[in-house]
């Protein structure tokens, strides 16, 4: 077991997991994106700090590598938000400030029909995305041995970043086929940014999607709106050779009989889900998350140590924040977590 | 006559629960055509309709869109029956500011909330989304406001929470705060010092109406106008 753990490197570990093979003990990671992988203490290390960062590829390359190296966790992963996607198709964002992580402050549409005015996403040209595509780059190059996650949006929270959410979630209903149309264009859209920052060097892609949550939509619209357009872009992901993490915010139980046919390699789930319960209900998935974000903020230490440590022995294949990290998380707290999983399953 | 008017109610409360603004609308013509109490229309009607709206909705039959559709229906029915109220007398009703905090615009939840207060006889301000810390704090000062409702669904604006509870402590503002939104826990709420906490739309109805207890909150307050009007029409009851 110790030789595994001193010859494997982090890629290697990640790699393996998700592909179902022998990694000794799981990987321990923060994927970036929605689930944001930054700390407001190694922005100041580092002088990289928010909200300069989200606009500056060397920045953003500097403060990911930081973090992996101060806090122990297993990857890079870039950006620090969820709205580089909605930024490029025309969406108005506010940058936010050291610790507040950008936000969208102006919907494009109005309706869904509107989804016709957008143009087509060019992924080397539109708002941050060629910043983003030049840091996974960048850090694909400088490292090789550490997994860069690249992270996507899932259609149906893109389209609730481009339009307001009640108006969506009304038209699932009222004009189901429009809803269907305007999914499919920002599939194919994400799918292209997606297939770019394979280009840049991703290892592998998490594919974050808030708004689709069973809570939200119940199982019937997840089905319809939600697992096809994430299918898709996971089919297209597989067809690269690259795996695919899925994570689904909030109480998933409602929607676990449709998560059996979401065909991505991981499952990644909020801090309320019962990983021995998911185990039950998608026997064939890896298992990712669920620290609690809050208690890695908070801490205290030793309890975030009792928790990851709970979650290796209930079995989890990946241990990782619930939800990302806050910026106002202590580096101490974070390496409670990293220390954890790095010990193995004790 | 009186079977009539059960049906009416029955009709405008089966309209809301199928989301079906037209139905709303044209039973809500039918029970001023029948004469028939505008108030009881949405009370015994369309709330009740709504209250079933929200047993649904607790027991995972209707989700969130179907909550949005089913509220937009009740709403057109209100719409109708609406000319036909004298003015409300919203004096009696406990005020409610609420808002998203700032850095998030996340604000389905905080809708969904609204929907649910208003519908329970509250008289709602809505401060939208991303709102500063200092809005929520002047609005509830200067209306005076009984409950003050903060919601996120990111953890980065968690904290904003106890700043907006803090602030309105130094503030002398005495107004009552109930938070909640995902990422929120029981724990987190009472370590900020809220004074309640709800996991979804249709609890902050029942932790609002339990912070009020024993004061009863109507829809709307029927008022000396409405007995001339009904017997000036005649032909109720």
């Amino acid at each position: 077991m110790n030789f595994i753990n001193t010859i494997m490197t982090e890629k290697e570990r990640l790699l393996k997991a998700l592909r179902n093979e022998q990694v000794g003990r799981p990987p321990v990671i923060a994927p970036g994106g929605m689930m944001t992988m930054a700390s407001k203490e190694v922005m100041e290390q580092t002088n990289c700090r928010w909200p300069a960062v989200h606009r500056d590829a060397g920045k953003m390359a500097t403060l990911s590598i930081s973090m992996h190296h101060e806090t122990g966790i297993e990857n890079l992963g870039i950006p620090f938000c969820m709205t580089v996607e909605a930024e490029a198709l025309g969406g108005e964002v506010e940058d936010g400030d050291e610790v507040t992580e950008p936000h969208m402050v102006n919907y494009p549409l109005k309706s869904v029909e509107d989804w016709r005015f957008l143009q087509e996403l060019n992924p080397d040209k539109d708002g941050r995305l060629p910043s983003i595509l030049a840091c996974t780059s960048l850090l694909s190059k400088g490292h090789p041995d550490i997994p860069v996650i690249g992270n996507l949006v899932g259609p149906l929270s893109l389209a609730t970043s481009l339009i307001e959410a009640s108006l969506l979630f009304k038209a699932l209903r009222r004009e189901p086929e429009e809803v269907h149309r305007m999914l499919g264009f920002l599939t194919d859209n994400s799918i292209r940014y997606g297939e770019a920052l394979v280009r840049n060097g991703a290892d592998l892609i998490v594919i974050s999607d808030p708004s689709a949550t069973g809570e939200i939509l119940g199982p019937k619209m997840f089905t319809e709106f939600a697992l096809p357009y994430l299918n898709q872009m996971i089919h297209r992901m597989h067809t690269l050779s690259k795996p695919v993490i899925v994570h689904i915010c909030g109480n998933v139980t409602p929607v676990c009989e449709s998560l059996k046919k979401l065909d991505a390699e991981g499952i990644s789930v909020d801090s309320v889900v019962n990983i021995k319960e998911m185990r039950k209900a998608v026997p064939d998935k890896k298992l990712m998350g669920n620290v609690s974000t809050i208690l890695l903020q908070n801490g205290p230490v030793d309890k975030i140590q009792k928790v990851s440590g709970n979650l290796l022995r209930s079995g989890v294949d990946i241990l990782a924040p619930a939800c990302g990290l806050s910026a106002r998380t202590p580096v101490r707290h974070i390496r409670a977590m990293t220390e954890t999983a790095k010990a193995g399953i004790q | 006559m009186h079977r009539e008017k059960s049906d009416i109610l029955q009709n405008l409360a089966q309209a809301v629960i199928d989301m079906d603004m037209t139905r709303a609308r044209k039973t809500a013509a039918e029970a001023i055509n029948a004469h028939m109490d505008p108030y009881e229309a949405i009370t015994d009607g369309l709330a009740r309709g709504m209250d079933k709206v929200n047993e649904l909705f607790e027991t995972e039959e209707y989700f969130v869109p179907e909550i949005l559709l089913c509220a937009d229906a009740m709403y057109a029915g209100i719409e109708v029956l609406k000319p036909y109220l004298p003015r409300e007398a919203a004096y009696h009703k406990k005020k409610v500011v609420i808002g998203v905090v700032k850095g998030d615009t996340h604000d389905i939840g905080k809708n969904l909330v609204k929907i649910m207060l208003d519908n329970a006889g509250f008289e709602i301000h809505d401060l939208g989304r991303n709102v500063p810390y200092a809005k929520f704090i002047d609005t509830a000062g200067e209306l005076n406001a009984d409950l003050v409702c903060l919601s996120t669904l990111m953890t980065t604006t968690m904290d904003g929470m106890q700043v907006v509870i803090e602030d309105m402590k130094k503030a002398g503002i005495l107004s009552r705060v109930m938070v909640g939104g995902g990422p929120i826990s029981p724990g987190f709420a009472k370590n900020i010092g809220a004074d309640g906490y709800a996991k979804n739309a249709a609890e902050a109805v029942k932790v609002a109406r339990g912070m009020f207890q024993g004061i009863q909150i109507p829809l709307v307050i029927k008022t000396p106008e409405l007995v001339s009007i009904r017997k000036n029409r005649g032909g109720m009851q």
